[in-house]
């Protein structure tokens, strides 16, 4: 666990950031902190890129079932630049809009990344939310049944964009629950 | 026109089998040909020199359409939002800047008006991004929404927010109460036992030597010493100005208060209202927002998918529950509306009860404080003092759970019975304190008899209340140091112990011990009543929002560490919507009823005549129309106007009119949006069916 080259970040490249995601100052700074501790020995931040394990294991990110969906979104051929890692904590910060945050979301429920959410996609969602096996397939059978009734509005038993932003753009709890804290300064 | 052949459904799999779309016919799916539409293309673009989203899987096929993707660049680059919102990597959203900087120097510099406009939206996001990091405590607050949930972060940022309504109050005090009163010099002592006038003498004991326990005694209850200090109404000497700002104080309190309450609600309206058939999609709500990005910690996640599966589980039930509840037979439902009707008694029966309590506890505790043995031990005299308070705290402990048990017996679904409960402990909380203080009337108007002996020639009872003011006010300071002193016992006494064995006691005993759950909904009523207390109270106590802005304090500490050392999150996810919208309500609430016993006593109750800023006037308001009578003649005409049928009578008639036009306009708004969505239904289906249809013809030329 080597570290980069202690650099400070000039206050251009914070200005252009904050411009560019939603993160506070503070935010910017803690990510940034974190990104140098993590990263290979010797290069600069900008140029060093974490692998994927090493953001899934970030304690933000540790236990989150939707771990693996969330890195892989977010990286550029498998690994996270500093500007990758600023970009997923912008989407996840307090201040984001919801319109990126619905954004985002369906591309982290879209499991098969084609385009839709199916079946398919609903089952995994169900499944890796409960997290366990002994989920009877009834229930899950029923559940699926529910969620599609509601909100697949042209019966093509796939959630597509519009109707994914359409049924969120509704549920209040979705912008609170769809936020991440990632500094641990 | 041909006839359409009927579109075969196995084309592209059946449905509810989980069969993978990809797997069905020649490579060639409903996804795929849908994914083909410019619509999509619009929607998978990432910014220019990126890949679009989802293209991965279609190198093989040519099917992308390359006019459709530089459509799209075209317009998303010329995107007015601002370019952190656009969902694209980071190098495309800096190239889509420069370019929005550009164009906006090109505009500013054609013209000055577009100059000045640019300055001003940076100064105003520049204050906006200020605002936000004065905020105290916001990273507490969101620490704590982090790891026990959006419900104890909602009740964390209220607290922030009543502190933030109290220390206003207590500037206000401070400029328009305190100021004037120490202006002109020293303000005069009481008035000791030799002046005695025809409505009594008012003698509060403030000088010569008091043992120490009888000092406690006395801080604790608002007596001695502090009875004539700027603690208590009867103090304020008076003055004419002050008597002016001390009505304007209140008035100009009440009004910070209600607006700032109403922009807080306005917000959490907003979220409430968008969701037009807010039933009708709470199962993709619950899978898709069930999973709080922000938990981490083993242990809080594990129990977070035991109580998703939970509630999984009890929605899939409450609709099979519903769906039979529609097939009741008409006795069932007879026997069900009977059991509710009765349960609603019971409900009554023990409000009727505890408010009857109420009313005869303070009636007898001002009649116990006249007996001798009372007076000569300070402890006993305490208690007696302390009745209301006491009685009031056990009410509040004792009847919630018997609410909890008795709304699941009703039959309720669960976020009825949620709702219920709630409303019957928001009516138990807020009307035990009116009850509280309509005993408290009755004493001082002897029962609004006027011509009752004791209060025929003053107008109030000025034997046993010769300064009701001061009496009222040490009521809610007494309310007020109860709660607090309540609270630290618990979490002193209770809590930590708790904590504590379940550190010792392995097994099942430690367990239960353990499992100790923030409980939002009673928390944030207690907060509730206590404002209320305050608001109620500052009439008569002017320096109270002082105290209650170092109670808060006290109580955010005291909550966060009891919250970190001893609570585990709780069972019920409490949804911070429904936070958002029911507490600002109950709030406001609390707001008017805390104003019916102040604007009582500002114009119907006669003030004291030995104490106070308005002795020897007719009513407290009296001295409004006599300031006003003093101002040149324009202003005086234009505010008895303002009191005349003239000006209310039109404004009624115009809000009505403008309240009904609001109300016309977002029904036609509604079913426009109706409509709307019914033609958007349609047009997808005939999208689909298409789509369908190109897939089955592709599948049959390549089996051809």
């Amino acid at each position: 666990m080597g570290q980069c080259l202690r650099s400070q970040m000039h206050w251009e490249d914070l200005e252009e950031y904050q411009a560019l995601t939603f993160l506070t100052r503070n935010e910017i700074l803690c990510i940034h902190n974190t990104f140098l501790k993590l990263c290979p020995e010797g290069k600069y931040y900008k140029e060093a890129t974490l692998t994927v394990d090493q953001v899934s294991s970030l304690p933000a990110l540790r236990v989150n079932p939707f771990r693996d969906r969330i890195c892989r979104v977010f990286s550029h051929d498998n690994v996270f630049s500093f500007e990758d890692v600023l970009s997923m904590a912008s989407v996840f910060s307090e201040q984001a809009c919801p319109s990126l945050k619905i954004e985002y979301a369906f591309r982290i429920y879209d499991f098969n990344e084609n385009g839709f959410i199916d079946e398919e996609d609903l089952q995994k969602i169900v499944l890796r939310l409960l997290n366990s096996d002994d989920v009877s397939e009834d229930l899950l059978m029923d559940l699926i049944q529910h969620v599609l009734s509601e909100s697949d509005l042209d019966n093509d038993n796939m959630l597509s964009f519009t109707e994914f932003e359409h049924a969120m753009a509704k549920s209040p709890d979705f912008m609170n629950s769809f936020r991440i804290h990632f500094w641990r300064c | 026109m041909e006839r359409i052949l009927d579109w075969d459904p196995a084309a592209w799999g059946p449905p509810g089998r989980g069969l993978a779309p990809q797997e069905a016919g020649a490579g060639r799916t409903l996804a795929s040909v849908l994914n083909k539409l410019p619509s999509a293309a619009t929607l998978r673009y990432r910014g220019p020199e990126t890949l679009p989203w989802g293209s991965l899987e279609e190198e093989e096929d040519e099917g992308r359409n390359p006019q459709a993707l530089a459509n799209a660049a075209q317009g998303e680059l010329q995107d007015p939002r601002p370019s952190r919102e656009l969902p694209w990597p980071m190098q495309a959203r800096r190239v889509h800047r420069k370019n929005q900087d550009r164009e906006q120097e090109a505009y500013s510099s054609r013209s000055r008006v577009g100059h000045w406009s640019l300055q001003l939206a940076r100064s105003k996001e520049k204050t906006k991004e200020v605002l936000r990091s004065l905020q105290p405590w916001a990273w507490t607050v969101k620490k704590i929404g982090g790891q026990f949930g959006g419900g104890t972060e909602s009740y964390f940022s209220l607290l922030c927010f009543l502190l933030l309504l109290n220390v206003l109050a207590s500037v206000l005090v401070a400029c328009m109460v305190l100021l004037p009163t120490w202006l002109p010099g020293a303000p005069p002592g009481p008035p000791g036992i030799n002046v005695s006038s025809l409505c009594g003498s008012y003698n509060p004991h403030t000088s010569g030597l008091i043992a120490f326990p009888s000092q406690l005694f006395n801080l604790l209850s608002g007596e001695g010493y502090l009875e004539w200090s700027p603690l208590f109404y009867g103090f304020y000497p008076a003055h004419g100005y002050l008597r002016v700002t001390y009505l304007c104080w209140v008035f100009a309190n009440g009004l910070i208060c209600l607006l700032l309450i109403l922009r807080r609600s306005v917000s959490g309206l907003k979220q409430t209202l968008l969701a037009e058939s807010g039933t009708l999609t709470s199962y993709s709500h619950r899978v898709f927002s069930a999973w709080d990005f922000g938990l981490c910690g083993a242990v809080h996640v594990r129990l977070r998918q035991r109580i998703i599966l939970y509630e999984l589980q009890v929605e899939l039930e409450e609709a099979a529950v519903r769906r039979k509840a529609a097939g009741r037979t008409l006795g069932q439902q007879a026997r069900v509306w009977l059991v509710r009707a009765l349960l609603n008694l019971l409900v009554l029966a023990l409000l009727g009860v505890a408010f009857y309590g109420v009313y005869k506890v303070t009636e007898e505790s001002g009649q116990l404080q006249e007996k001798t043995i009372v007076q000569q031990t300070p402890l006993l005299q305490l208690v007696v003092s302390y009745l209301p308070s006491i009685f009031i705290s056990t009410v509040n402990f004792v009847l919630p759970p018997v609410f909890n048990l008795i709304g699941q017996l009703e039959g309720y679904t669960r976020s009825h019975q949620i709702v219920l409960i709630l409303l019957r402990t928001v009516f138990l909380r807020l009307i035990s304190l009116l009850v509280l203080l309509f005993s408290l009337w009755s004493q001082i108007t002897c029962g609004g008899n006027a011509q009752a002996e004791a209060c025929k020639d003053c107008g109030y009872n000025y034997r046993e209340l010769p300064c009701w003011e001061t009496r009222v006010g040490q009521e809610m300071y007494k309310l007020l140091l109860f709660d607090l002193l309540t609270s630290l016992a618990i979490a002193l006494f209770v809590q930590f112990p708790r904590k504590i064995l379940c550190g010792l006691c392995p097994g099942a005993l430690g367990r239960w011990a353990g499992t100790l759950e923030f409980q939002v909904p009673d928390e944030v009523l207690g907060l509730i009543y206590a404002q209320t207390v305050v608001w109620v109270g500052s009439f008569f106590c002017p320096l109270l929002p002082l105290l209650n802005t170092a109670k808060f304090l006290l109580l955010f500490y005291l909550k966060k560490l009891t919250l970190f050392a001893t609570c585990s999150p709780a069972a019920r996810t409490f949804r911070a919507s429904m936070a958002n919208f029911f507490f600002p309500l109950v709030l406001l609430v609390g707001l008017f009823l805390s104003a019916i016993p102040v604007l009582y006593s500002i114009f119907l109750i006669q003030p004291s005549k030995v104490c106070g800023p308005f002795r020897g006037k007719e009513s407290i308001w009296a001295q409004i129309p006599e300031s006003i009578e003093t101002l040149p003649q324009t202003a005086q005409n234009f505010f008895f106007f303002l009191g005349t049928q003239a000006f209310a009578v039109p404004l009624l008639l115009i809000s009505s009119i403008l309240m009904a036009y609001t109300v016309a306009l977002a029904n036609s708004y509604g079913r426009l949006i109706s409509e709307l969505r019914r033609q958007i239904e349609m047009e997808s289906r005939n999208k689909v069916f298409l789509a369908q249809r190109a897939v089955a013809l592709g599948s049959q030329s390549g089996t051809l």
